[in-house]
């Protein structure tokens, strides 16, 4: 998989936002984000935003244990997975460091979350994101929101000269809302095509 | 060059500009005392365009959407915060408000963006303005750019191309803003939505 970056920022390898289309929980999926967290090999740090999935089940998902670099999930609660099966998802180790936000937390709590750590991160190294989903956070709130949401939060990844892939479920969203949301991103990988296309 | 535009000769309704230097934006001030409200506007006047209101009926028929800040006296008479915040993020009028006070507020409690106890010197007023008049621009120029976005989800051909060059300029107007931005304040500037019930 090669991923073509924007015109503008041709001294990079790799455009800083990527959109991922993929149909639905699938191996497919999971395979282009261990590859966009972990393909450079250069990228020290990981962070993952998990909304649907539990920490564990996205670690499970998406980590590379032969990775050295530090891990840290944001764990953003749904009123469904709440703390206590959180904690119970959590018995048994893992390398990574968790921080749960609660089912109430709102954009501007959630931005503030995955800021302060994308921030650490990424004054100790390169660091690569997966936002993990587009989908679970138009459950949360309305589309002029989250898509304000993502275009502050692309810019602030861009600005800590990180990496960052956001998963969508194309199945589920009207084909507009797709299209709408594209432009805040370098590039559009789509999987239901394998298709890789420049925004 | 006379800047001020008060309340009861509303000579000009400015044409919007899109690009918009802080000279044309406009800020709204409301002190119940109007000696107080003088002052301020004469400081601010070199930057802003300034508009008086010495009473509550003149500061609310004043708050339209090409005030980007508003400065208001929170102990005017019939110029509750409710009010204003109920023409404020209502319709078009979406601008930020600083409260003129005699002692410090809990933001995080009352339904301001801001506040500035008096006497309030001049450097701590045309920065704070400065601020707010950057969060203005960032939220309304992001509202722009979300329904430009929507828009070109369905646009076609030529018109596609015209939205494409309008989301450009755009996303360049939003960068330039965002960099003045320290930590995650962009989010807080983007998503803050003031409680009304708060008040």
């Amino acid at each position: 998989m090669s991923t073509t970056p924007d015109e503008d920022r041709g001294s990079t390898e790799m455009p800083s936002n990527v959109l991922l289309l993929a149909p639905s929980i699938g191996e497919q999926g999971d395979e282009v984000c261990r590859e966009l967290l972990h393909g450079t090999g250069q990228r020290h740090h990981r962070l993952i935003v998990t909304c649907m999935e539990s920490p564990r089940q996205r670690l499970a998902a998406c980590a590379d244990h032969e990775h050295a670099g530090e891990v840290t999930v944001v764990d953003v609660e749904t009123a469904a997975r709440s703390a206590v099966a959180a904690s119970a998802d959590s018995a048994g180790p893992t390398d990574a460091v968790v921080e749960h936000a609660p089912a109430e937390t709102d954009l501007v709590g959630l931005g503030d979350v995955i800021d302060r750590h994308l921030t650490r991160l990424s004054a100790e190294g390169e660091t690569a994101v997966c936002f993990h989903s587009v989908t679970a956070l138009l459950q949360r709130a309305d589309e002029p929101a989250v898509f304000k949401f993502l275009e502050v939060l692309t810019s602030t990844v861009e600005r800590a000269d990180a990496v960052a892939h956001y998963h969508v479920n194309p199945d589920v969203h009207d084909p507009e809302t797709v299209r709408t949301f594209e432009v805040l991103f370098d590039s559009v990988v789509d999987l239901r095509t394998a298709n890789v296309a420049d925004e | 060059m006379n800047t001020d535009n008060t309340t009861g000769g509303k000579a000009t309704a400015p044409n919007r500009s899109r690009d918009d230097t802080a000279a044309t934006r406009v800020v709204l001030v409301a002190d119940r005392d109007p000696t107080v409200t003088d002052d301020i506007a004469a400081v601010l006047r070199d930057s802003y365009t300034v508009r008086s209101a010495y009473d509550s009926a003149d500061a609310l028929a004043s708050l339209d959407p090409d005030v980007s800040v508003a400065l208001l006296d929170t102990e005017m008479a019939g110029l509750s915060p409710r009010r204003v915040l109920e023409r404020v993020r209502t319709g078009s009028v979406d601008c930020q408000v600083a409260a003129l006070t005699d002692e410090a507020l809990d933001l995080d409690a009352s339904a301001f963006d801001e506040y500035l106890v008096k006497p309030v010197a001049p450097d701590h007023l045309v920065e704070t303005v400065d601020r707010l008049s950057r969060r203005a621009t960032y939220r309304t120029t992001l509202e722009e750019y979300y329904q430009t976005a929507s828009e070109r989800a369905t646009a076609a051909g030529d018109r596609k191309e015209r939205l494409d060059d309008r989301l450009a300029e755009l996303d360049e107007q939003l960068d330039d803003v965002f960099v003045s931005f320290e930590g995650s304040e962009a989010y807080d500037a983007a998503l803050r939505e003031l409680d009304v019930d708060s008040c």
